[in-house]
């Protein structure tokens, strides 16, 4: 599987951390930033949440907490965005907690594909039904990092930044993650 | 069996106008300012519930604690707490930075100031808040603080902790430096550095001996002065530092002798050298190589003569031995064979060295240049080999002769020399000391600054004796409290700061005289004068200098000992 290719160059960082910056000193000039990634921000709830209007009732949350956070965010070498996505992640996480509501997984079968060729079953006969059971079996933080790194393709480095964790130990955490599922997987089949 | 999670699959997300209808910036930061206020409103009921409750308690021990009616006087650790660190008193009269540029950061390069100062940029040494390294052009910020002025208008503390012991910092010297591109600061990037020299005046007990000085770095955060290095110090030609400065300065006229003296030391060691001159070294015969063809020309005889204009002239080569022939060398131009059959009418010699010649033969019509080396065959080679080792071993003995001879002489006159210095130091130290004033000289420090910000040449001294139960007050009567007094003395390149209040101690430094000043509410100054320790406490009454002091040559003015 190539490199997810959501990269953003030193160049537009290095400009985008000027805004920041600017937003610190003033919290009106955070609209470019907040039209910049409404978007992506939006889609990533939905995804978790798969409700239009619930969405944006979190997106706001998201967006007013980081002007809240704004004063202490500190430049550490990955895009905004990973910042604004962690909150989000935290935002859906406590809805969740507090609705008692199962969590919303958004599973395209291509994406579903990656993580089988990922765990080196691609030429083995395996169903969606398979891997989605496997897949059920994780621990939310687990599942998660599924969620980041095969169905949204995200690098590892934001990927890190969104969890709070470092970028080996995202990989590190991420293989053991399939090697289980691959287990659980052949432990299927055999049954 | 029920799933954990709801998997959806292929969810279709709105598209992008649908998401931008729920976008609304302006209620945001509505909503964000909204929650600012009650925030600060909080803030300030918890801080008003705090000082309710403050107050209650202290009440309740008011009345119910024995001794505790007084009013507990502020301590000068918490009044320095509460102040920022590099607490600048007069910022209009603040020392201000020379900016000049470095052209590409990639190279680095040498800035020099009008003070003689200099430093040396290194190249690739400048990176940006996040750690990349950058190029193109650089400012750098550059002043220099020397003396208790210095100190006092930038707000710099000289106070420093050495293993837990309250010490001060006397300073040879100052310097802050740091870095800016676009208008955004730069750190110095892992590993580079940039030399300093900084050109300044200290004062000196004996003229010269250096004096030792250390480096220490201002750490703004840690709230202290860091030990650093040594500070690599050596004195400044005096001429080289004032060049229109009067040339019968007790100093120049050392230098002056001293130049006369060096010269004449120089002198005497080259007519030494030439009184008593290095023998001539035996030449070692070479034997023929037996292959090469040879020329038989004897000059010392004169049987083939020697061109007037030659270089080497029959009397150069009367340390031949006998029988000695020319032998072509390999080296050689090409020999035409029908040299031989042609008689020359003279020839030409140079020297290449001992043993190589460059010999040119001679027709009116014609002239043949070869490479030639004297060289002698059998009997004559053993012969000549004889006669050179007794030369040799007379040659080696002369000058051991020589040597002994001459190396009497030299240290007779280094020790000559030696004591003609030291006479003229003396003299000139005896002038100097009998002088008024303190004796000072121009030095040149040298260290590294490895991080920006603020660096000191200095050295630690004591803390001075302190007294408590002084009275702060002003001409008029006016109680002076709770503000920062400044001292400094006359011996000591250094600022003291304490606490004007009754209970705090004040330092005093005996056997010079002390200047003390405040900084009124207005801006304005009010200086104190001790020309002898003030042991018994009492009053001490500052005068206000008036009219307000406007610039800096105003305030040296108003705070100088004269």
């Amino acid at each position: 599987m190539s490199e997810p290719q959501k990269t953003v160059s030193a160049a537009a960082m290095e400009a985008e951390w000027q805004e920041i910056q600017a937003a610190q000193q003033n919290p009106a000039r955070f609209r470019p930033l907040y039209e910049r990634y409404y978007e992506p921000i939006f889609r990533f709830v939905f995804r978790r949440m798969a409700d239009s209007d619930l969405s944006a009732d979190l997106c706001s949350q998201v967006f007013l907490k980081a002007l809240q956070r704004l004063e202490s965010y500190q430049f550490r070498g990955v895009p905004f965005s990973a910042w604004l996505f962690r909150i989000a992640s935290n935002e859906v996480a406590q809805h969740y907690r507090q609705n008692s509501q199962k969590r919303t997984v958004s599973v395209e079968e291509n994406t579903l594909g990656d993580v089988a060729e990922e765990m080196d079953i691609d030429g083995e006969i395996w169903q969606v039904e398979d891997l989605v059971n496997v897949l059920d079996t994780l621990k939310p933080a687990e599942l998660e990092l599924i969620e980041l790194r095969f169905f949204e393709q995200r690098p590892f480095k934001v990927i890190a930044e969104i969890l709070g964790i470092t970028e080996s130990n995202a990989k590190v955490k991420t293989y053991r993650i399939l090697e289980r599922l691959k287990k659980r997987l052949q432990g299927q089949k055999t049954k | 069996m029920e799933k954990n999670y709801n998997f959806k699959f292929n969810l279709e997300e709105p598209d992008g106008d649908a998401i931008k209808k729920h976008m609304d910036f302006d209620a945001l930061l509505g909503q964000f300012e909204q929650e600012q206020v009650p925030r600060k409103r909080q803030a300030r009921l918890r801080r008003l519930t705090y000082a309710i409750s403050a107050a209650a308690a202290a009440l309740v021990l008011l009345l119910f604690v024995p001794g505790l009616f007084q009013k507990a006087a502020l301590t000068p650790e918490d009044y320095f707490a509460s102040q920022d660190f590099v607490n600048v008193p007069l910022p209009e009269m603040n020392i201000t930075y020379e900016v000049k540029t470095v052209a590409d950061a990639h190279r680095g390069g040498v800035i020099d100031y009008e003070s003689g100062s200099r430093l040396v940029i290194p190249a690739a040494a400048f990176m940006n808040d996040r750690g990349k390294l950058i190029g193109g052009e650089v400012e750098i910020h550059y002043r220099e603080l020397h003396d208790y002025i210095d100190f006092f208008v930038s707000g710099i503390p000289m106070a420093y902790d050495s293993l837990g012991m309250q010490r001060y910092l006397t300073s040879a010297g100052m310097v802050e430096v740091f870095a800016k591109q676009n208008g955004r600061r730069l750190r110095l990037a892992p590993g580079k550095a940039v030399q300093v020299e900084l050109r300044s005046e200290v004062r000196v007990q004996d003229y010269f001996m250096l004096p030792n000085y250390y480096v220490y770095r201002l750490d703004t955060v840690k709230r202290s002065w860091e030990y650093q290095n040594i500070d690599m110090l050596q004195f400044a030609e005096e001429e080289e530092w004032e060049p229109g400065a009067a040339t019968d300065s007790p100093q120049r006229r050392w230098q002056q002798e001293l130049r006369w003296l060096e010269q004449d030391y120089e002198l005497a060691l080259q007519e030494l050298q030439a009184s008593n001159p290095v023998p001539a070294a035996p030449v070692p015969p070479r034997q023929a190589a037996g292959n090469r063809p040879t020329l038989e020309l004897d000059f010392v005889n004169g049987e083939l003569p020697l061109d007037p204009t030659s270089e080497i002239q029959a009397a150069d080569l009367a340390y031949l031995h006998g029988g000695t022939i020319w032998e072509i060398l390999p080296e050689s131009p090409e020999v035409d064979s029908r040299a031989f059959k042609v008689e020359w009418q003279q020839v030409k010699l140079r020297r290449i060295n001992p043993r190589q010649y460059e010999l040119t033969l001679q027709h009116s019509q014609n002239e043949e240049t070869l490479l030639v080396a004297p060289v002698l065959f059998g009997e004559d080679y053993q012969g000549a080999l004889r006669q050179f080792e007794q030369a040799q071993a007379a040659y080696t003995a002369k000058v051991e002769v020589r040597e002994r001879q001459i190396s009497e002489a030299r240290d007779s006159l280094q020790a000559m020399f030696a004591e003609r210095k030291a006479a003229l130091q003396e003299s000139l130290s005896e002038e100097l000391s009998s002088r008024p004033g303190p004796l000072r000289r121009k030095v040149i420090n040298r260290f590294v600054v490895t991080n920006f910000g603020i660096w000191n040449c200095a050295r630690p001294t004591s803390a001075p004796q302190t007294m408590t139960g002084v009275n702060y007050v002003l001409e008029n009567g006016e109680a002076i409290e709770n503000t920062t007094t400044y001292v400094v003395n006359e011996t000591q390149n250094t600022i003291f700061r304490y606490l004007a209040s009754s209970s705090a101690p004040l330092g005093i430094v005996a056997d010079t005289d002390n200047l003390l000043w405040v900084v009124n509410g207005a801006g304005g100054i009010s200086v104190a004068r001790l020309d002898q320790p003030f042991l018994d406490g009492g009053d001490l009454v500052f005068k206000t200098v008036t009219p307000p002091v406007q610039n800096q040559s105003e305030l040296r003015a108003a705070l100088s000992f004269e």
